[in-house]
């Protein structure tokens, strides 16, 4: 395999098959019947050189609106995932959120900010994607990636538009857990967390600012390629077991 | 001495509202002073060869070497002049020529570059 040097071509040409390389973005949020703008994040989505997005809903989102919104991506040659994402306050409500939801969605990513209910989330098989965004404590961020068996998920989002201004805490956070990731080799997911078409961006530039905040270079490929992708076929896979 | 090694990156910018290449500049330079000091920007020396405010699409310049750098550059860029943009690379390359060539279609520039 060819050492990967950001995305040049150079490297495309000696390796063959990194040009090959499919691409998705598993937060991808857009405004609920806005169809204007969910066009444009589409069109914005395929010119950065994703193949695939995970449409991140709330739990109560209906059925047509998640039909209609992934047709806009659909349409625009995007392959679309399901997720939802949830912020359960205790073990209890995640653990009912999560059976009552596996069902509808392709994947769940999980942020809470009580600790006990993250650690119950990173442990849980039926749970895809932890975010330990309002996690403040490095101490609890380690325990809970230390016995982590989901994916972490690093959302650009938290650099370009952290709370407050706090560009310093959010970078520091991130840094902390990619460090964390490589010890502890726990698997990792990078997403842009975009909310409009002005939180997209191309993979390639995520994953070389993940490797600038530390992550190796492959892994962080490999955190907005294969990694998301194995995941969604996953998800997909056990969901059409369960309805046959 | 061995020869500078470069990448022409051809950027889209995504706003609302038209800028000049002067702000993007400015913008670009704060980004990576912001983020990766004085030496961050040295060692990237990230240069804007050409930009087209009517199709959002700039072609920068930057060493091979610091290519994370300018990439990263590239994707932290949020605000120019006051006004929220959004920018990433569509495509990277080793000489200017090939960058044109790769996809004419998809760089809308290309019609412009005549040197």
């Amino acid at each position: 395999m060819a050492a990967y040097c950001g995305g040049c071509q150079e490297d495309t040409r000696r390796s063959g098959h990194e040009g090959m390389r499919r691409f998705a973005d598993l937060c991808v949020r857009p405004p609920e019947w806005d169809l204007a703008v969910q066009e444009r994040m589409a069109a914005l989505a395929r010119e950065a050189g994703l193949s695939s997005v995970g449409l991140r809903f709330r739990s109560e989102a209906q059925t047509g609106q998640k039909e209609s919104t992934a047709k806009i991506f659909r349409d625009a040659g995007l392959d679309c995932a399901f997720g939802v994402e949830i912020a359960p306050a205790s073990r209890k409500q995640l653990l009912r959120q999560v059976r009552t939801l596996r069902e509808r969605f392709d994947f769940i990513a999980v942020r809470s900010s009580d600790p006990a209910t993250l650690a119950a989330a990173s442990r849980d098989s039926r749970v895809d994607l932890v975010s330990l965004e309002l996690q403040k404590s490095l101490r609890v961020k380690h325990s809970i990636l230390k016995a982590c068996r989901t994916a972490l998920e690093l959302e650009l989002s938290r650099i370009l538009r952290p709370p407050a201004g706090a560009v310093y805490e959010s970078l520091r956070s991130l840094c902390f857990e990619i460090e964390m990731v490589k010890r502890f080799r726990t698997e990792v997911v990078l997403s842009s967390g975009a909310a409009g078409p002005l939180g997209l961006r191309s993979p390639r530039d995520m994953a070389a600012l993940a490797t600038l905040l530390g992550l190796p270079p492959e892994i962080a490929l490999d955190a907005i390629s294969t990694r998301p992708l194995s995941l969604i076929k996953k998800g997909r896979e056990w969901l059409t077991g369960r309805r046959a | 001495m061995q020869r500078e090694r470069w990448r022409y990156l051809l950027v889209r910018v995504v706003s609302d509202r038209r800028f000049s290449e002067e702000d993007l500049r400015s913008a670009l330079e704060d980004v990576l002073r912001c983020f990766f000091g004085l030496t961050g920007l040295l060692q990237a020396n990230l240069k804007i060869l050409r930009y087209s405010p009517e199709h959002g699409e700039a072609v920068l310049k930057s060493r091979a070497g610091s290519l994370n750098i300018a990439r990263s550059a590239v994707a932290l860029l949020t605000q120019v002049s006051g006004e929220a943009v959004s920018a990433f690379v569509v495509r990277c390359s080793g000489t200017l020529r090939a960058l044109r060539k790769a996809d004419p279609g998809r760089c809308k520039l290309h019609s412009t570059w005549q040197r």
